[in-house]
């Protein structure tokens, strides 16, 4: 009830000039970026089909999303009890989950470390990957 | 004594990598960067076949993930206390064209 409220409040309300989204107090301490920055805004742009912007603001949550959407649909398709959906559970239960991968935890810190040194990086060229 | 022979592995312990990703997104980078620390660890420490080592690492990857998702939620009550009446004067002047 909450996560659907939240999620109507992100569709409907651009976080972008509005003054009651909380802003993150790291950077509003140390101008620092984290690797989560921006993903307020990129869910609201999400949540209104447009993948580009919400990458434009942060890069990292559509693919961060992509794999908790097909970890938890693989193990929801695997709780699945009726004998129609049988075929749908033995698929799934046959599918590797990417999060479950040997370097998966590796990748993903490299990925959150690496982007956050890099959206701090003074050079021009990085300016597509700050929020 | 632990072994390295597969037929008495016991069953990998979770990683809790989801979890920690999601601590990452919604709040807490920090107690993220730490669960996902812990993540790689289980995978590690189980690969190397020491067990109850990985066990723990599972432990800690998950506390520091909810510690991130507590976080949050505090963090929002704090701030819905604080905000909330804003948030409804917004909401009646109209802005949110419901």
């Amino acid at each position: 009830m909450l996560a659907l409220l939240a999620l109507l409040l992100f569709f409907k309300v651009n976080p972008e000039g509005n003054t009651f989204f909380p802003k993150c107090p790291l950077h509003q301490h140390t101008g620092i970026y984290c690797s989560g920055c921006g993903s307020q805004r990129a869910i609201h742009d999400l949540l209104n089909g447009q993948l580009m912007e919400a990458a434009s603001h942060n890069a990292l949550l559509p693919l961060a999303l992509l794999a908790l959407f097909q970890h938890y649909s693989l193990k929801g398709m695997r709780l699945l009890r009726h004998p129609k959906t049988d075929k749908l559970r033995l698929w799934a239960e046959n599918q590797k989950s990417w999060l479950t991968h040997r370097y998966a935890p590796l990748v993903i810190l490299v990925l959150a470390l690496g982007f956050m040194l890099l959206r701090n990086l003074p050079f021009e060229s990085l300016e597509f990957l700050r929020p | 004594m632990e072994t390295n022979n597969p037929a008495v592995r016991p069953p990998k312990p979770s990683n809790y990598l989801a979890l920690a990703i999601i601590t990452t997104i919604l709040c807490c980078q920090v107690t993220g960067i730490v669960s996902i620390i812990y993540a790689a660890r289980v995978n590690e420490l189980y690969e190397r076949g020491e067990y109850s080592e990985a066990e723990r690492a599972s432990k800690n990857a998950k506390i520091w993930g909810l510690v991130g998702i507590g976080l949050f939620v505090v963090i929002m009550v704090v701030y819905l206390a604080i905000f909330g009446f804003a948030i409804f004067a917004e909401a009646s002047n109209g802005d949110f064209n419901f």
